[in-house]
């Protein structure tokens, strides 16, 4: 697995150190895969269509190339 | 797992499964990692096992249409591209007829697979560019 390192706002780490020590998460690296699998499904479409687009400019790039 | 999935929806891929598909075990490091994955709620089993093979015997290309997957692959340094964009690289490297490039894409929208008719549009734009 890939180790992400990343930094946060200093309110939004202690939002985050504070629902750790409520006992909502085990760490701060569980909401952090947490925020980002929602970020992943929530954007789905966005993502997909995102990534059809540039599916299409990388063949027209190959076709370009073989000129 | 991709294999047992396949075999689900289409009998075919027991009976007659073509001779350029071959079938791999993930490595105990491989596994590991496609099982982070799927904890993590990253990835569906398929995709997370799909992507450790990929990783594991260093593929050129991870091919997948599912947005998790690819974005987590890309993380990872793999190049990784659609069904839009294997058809659309099959007529750019004249693989494809442009009737077989457009049958294709016609029968991709028709699909279980979620392309939008911008994306359609788009693509079919792609292709007339291509065989101009």
């Amino acid at each position: 697995m890939k180790t992400l390192k990343i930094e946060v706002p200093d309110q939004l780490a202690k939002e985050i150190e504070g629902l750790v020590q409520a006992g909502w998460f085990a760490n701060e690296a569980e909401i952090t895969r947490l925020a980002l699998a929602e970020f992943v499904h929530g954007h789905r479409f966005e993502l997909q269509e995102q990534f059809q687009r540039d599916d299409i400019l990388w063949a027209l790039s190959l076709k370009d190339a073989k000129r | 797992m991709v294999y047992s999935e396949l075999v689900g929806l289409d009998p075919f891929w027991r009976e007659e499964k073509p001779t350029w598909v071959n079938l791999a075990a993930l490595d105990v490091s491989s596994a590991k990692a496609s099982l982070h994955w799927i904890r993590a709620g990253l990835l569906d089993p398929g995709e997370a096992q799909a992507l450790a093979l990929a990783l594991q015997v260093k593929a050129d290309w991870f091919l997948t249409d599912d947005a998790a997957a690819r974005l987590v692959a890309q993380q990872q340094e793999l190049e990784v591209h659609g069904s839009v964009g294997v058809i659309l690289w099959g007529a750019a490297t004249g693989h494809f007829l442009r009737s077989e490039a457009e049958k294709s894409l016609e029968a991709l929208s028709r699909s279980s697979l979620w392309i939008s008719s911008r994306i359609l549009e788009e693509a079919k734009t792609a292709l007339r560019q291509i065989f101009s």
